[in-house]
């Protein structure tokens, strides 16, 4: 059972992204969209729990999303930029997709 | 009118795009600094992604928060105030961001809000 987790919320302001690392598992992946992608700057507290997380599963952030909001720097190396239209094929490879709102 | 005018602080907490109170706050800032209000803004938090530059926003159909906020010094909004520990716990410098802005410590916020008259929080 893959799920696909979305993360909307900004991970330096809300608990969002640390409840969904309580209960990840192997085949999952993780998508950083709107506020989430903040956790995709590398100089920030979020950096140590999402590369920890990277040695199991798949972490991907919108591109879109992080252009809009200026992180066009440098971002964590294990994330992976995602467009939109790869957002949807990712929906459609895993089962389900847990949004944690 | 020969009151002088009430001393407002707008606190801006929120990330740019996530909601619509970064664009409501500027509104009021831009609004009250064009009434002669002694305004002033600061910045804590994921407020402080506001003022980074490079931002664009166009494939999420929405308004350079950016470009808005580069606007302050023009409507004679000098008074922009950010929290050193909120750019330091977000990897940011002072200059990261698209406008002048004073880097305050814990201390100077604290007396910073205690000389308003009134303060907004968006």
């Amino acid at each position: 059972m893959m799920i696909l987790h979305l993360i909307n919320q900004s991970p330096l302001q809300h608990g969002t992204l640390d409840s969904c690392l309580r209960f990840i598992e192997p085949e999952d992946s993780i998508l950083l969209i709107e506020d989430g992608v903040y956790g995709a700057s590398p100089h920030t507290p979020c950096r140590e729990a999402l590369e920890l997380a990277s040695r199991s599963i798949k972490l991907y952030a919108l591109e879109a999303d992080l252009s809009a909001r200026g992180l066009n720097k440098p971002l964590l190396p294990c994330i992976t930029l995602v467009s939109y239209a790869e957002f949807v094929e990712l929906s459609a490879s895993h089962d389900t997709v847990q949004s944690w709102l | 009118m020969s009151q002088p005018s009430k001393k407002i602080l707008v606190v801006n907490r929120k990330s740019p795009y996530g909601s619509l109170r970064s664009r409501e706050a500027i509104d009021t800032l831009l609004v009250a600094s064009a009434y002669g209000v002694d305004v002033s803004a600061l910045y804590l938090d994921d407020g402080v992604f506001q003022l980074v530059k490079s931002q664009h926003p166009e494939q999420i159909q929405s308004k350079n928060i950016a470009k808005m906020v580069s606007a302050f010094e023009m409507y004679d909004l000098k008074n922009i105030y950010v929290d050193e520990q909120s750019i330091a716990y977000r990897g940011l410098q002072a200059q990261d961001f698209v406008t002048p802005v004073k880097v305050l410590n814990t201390d100077q916020i604290k007396s910073l809000l205690h000389q308003q008259d009134q303060i907004l929080s968006f």
